[in-house]
């Protein structure tokens, strides 16, 4: 008697689980009046060290969840499951440290950076946008290659 | 199942294997979501859980998949065990005038067990706490479902704030249930039995937590016997709605 009520119970919840979530359809950003993102720095193709500064620029704006914005996953090779979160400073520079969950296990190498803009509720937003870098050895520190200002960094604004 | 005429069994069945079940799928999930829901509120997002790593899902997804998983359970619980739920309520908000020795004594009792008598279902602590666990999940689970639908937004803002603060408020009184049921306190030790494998503890644990009901089950049972061997159909209704 009692396991066909567990069997409904979970077969219900599915069909929930089904209705709505995440919409994660839309890999392109720009155009069609949706939302967007993009990578400012680093530029595609630059070599990054580690810790490195990180520019995205949204069209929606950032804040952590309890604002009700937007915020931005952050992570390496399409792997989503570890990632850096920004929550602020939508068009500021961010430093990602070793420490940065994004940079868990990441080889030095050519990588993907990717970006994906998120509702509150960390579902999809239809914003992503990824660049090819080249990530130097842990610790050898820096902006990207190509920029202007490696040191004396602003103190990096996002908060958790 | 036959026991001599006159000679109790040394345990009673307090709970039937539906409502075990139905405990067993609402525990598993609401501790799924205390520990996916602390997780991110104490800034761990992006930071796999070990509950995230297991099932490969982020915290975020795993809690809004889950959550939607104790809806269900919650919904048909309340539907296809409606009499027992009717119990649980009918019971739950009935206070009586004796209730204020029970609740005076019981510093101390949690202690010794020598709880004061009291004539409920549950005793009258558990009443509080089973109001508190169905207001506050019925809040959980409205500014969850809240949460989903809108994504973001003004509207966001304050489901998220009811949703976390429903969450702060129901967080000790679910580690109180656990703190009780485990039996490690000394005056409710066996009491775990009631909800777990057999759902029979001892009868001197339920002569000591819940007389009153146990007065009415064996009341109930004698008279059944008394009818002869043909008892009451209905084996699978919950025996506590029954005695009410």
């Amino acid at each position: 008697m009692s396991r066909p009520l567990m069997v409904s119970s979970f077969a219900l919840a599915l069909v929930l689980a089904a209705c709505g979530g995440d919409d994660d359809t839309s890999t392109a950003s720009e155009g069609g009046g949706g939302p967007s993102v993009e990578i400012v720095e680093p530029a595609g193709g630059a070599e990054i060290g580690v810790p490195f500064t990180l520019v995205v620029d949204s069209s929606e704006e950032l804040g952590p969840t309890d604002t009700g914005n937007h915020h931005v996953h952050v992570y390496f090779d399409g792997d989503d499951s570890s990632y850096e979160v920004i929550e602020s400073g939508n068009g500021e520079e961010h430093e990602i440290t070793a420490d940065s969950p994004a940079l868990e296990g990441l080889e030095p190498g050519e990588h993907t950076l990717n970006v994906s803009l998120r509702n509150a509720d960390h579902s999809a937003a239809g914003a992503d946008a990824e660049i090819t870098v080249t990530v130097g050895e842990a610790g050898s520190g820096g902006s990207p290659s190509d920029d202007e200002n490696d040191e004396s960094e602003e103190p990096p604004d996002y908060d958790y | 199942m036959t026991t001599e005429p006159g000679t109790p069994r040394p345990t009673v069945e307090r709970n039937n294997a539906r409502t075990r079940w139905l405990h067993a799928a609402v525990s598993t999930t609401v501790l799924v979501l205390l520990l996916t829901g602390w997780w991110l509120t104490l800034g761990q997002e992006g930071r796999p859980s070990p509950l995230s790593e297991l099932t490969g899902q982020s915290d975020a997804e795993l809690h809004t998949t889950i959550g939607w998983v104790f809806t269900g359970v919650a919904v048909l619980g309340a539907v296809a065990g409606w009499r027992a739920a009717r119990t649980l309520l009918t019971d739950s908000v009935r206070f009586r005038r004796a209730d204020v020795r029970w609740f005076a004594h019981w510093p101390r009792a949690v202690v010794t067990g020598r709880f004061a008598r009291h004539e409920g279902h549950f005793d009258p602590g558990q009443r509080l706490a089973n109001l508190a666990l169905i207001v506050l999940l019925l809040v959980l689970i409205v500014t969850g479902i809240g949460l989903w639908s809108v994504s973001g937004g003004p509207a966001f803002v304050w489901f998220n704030r009811l949703h976390r603060w429903a969450t702060y408020l129901f967080t000790p009184v679910i580690v109180g249930h656990v703190l009780i049921a485990s039996g490690i306190l000394p005056g409710y030790r066996g009491v775990w039995r009631a909800m777990h494998l057999g759902g029979r503890l001892r009868r001197r644990d339920a002569a000591r937590v819940w007389p009153g009901w146990l007065e009415r089950t064996d009341a109930a049972a004698s008279a059944v016997e008394d009818e002869g061997v043909d008892g009451p159909g209905e084996d699978d209704e919950p025996r506590q709605a029954r005695f009410h």
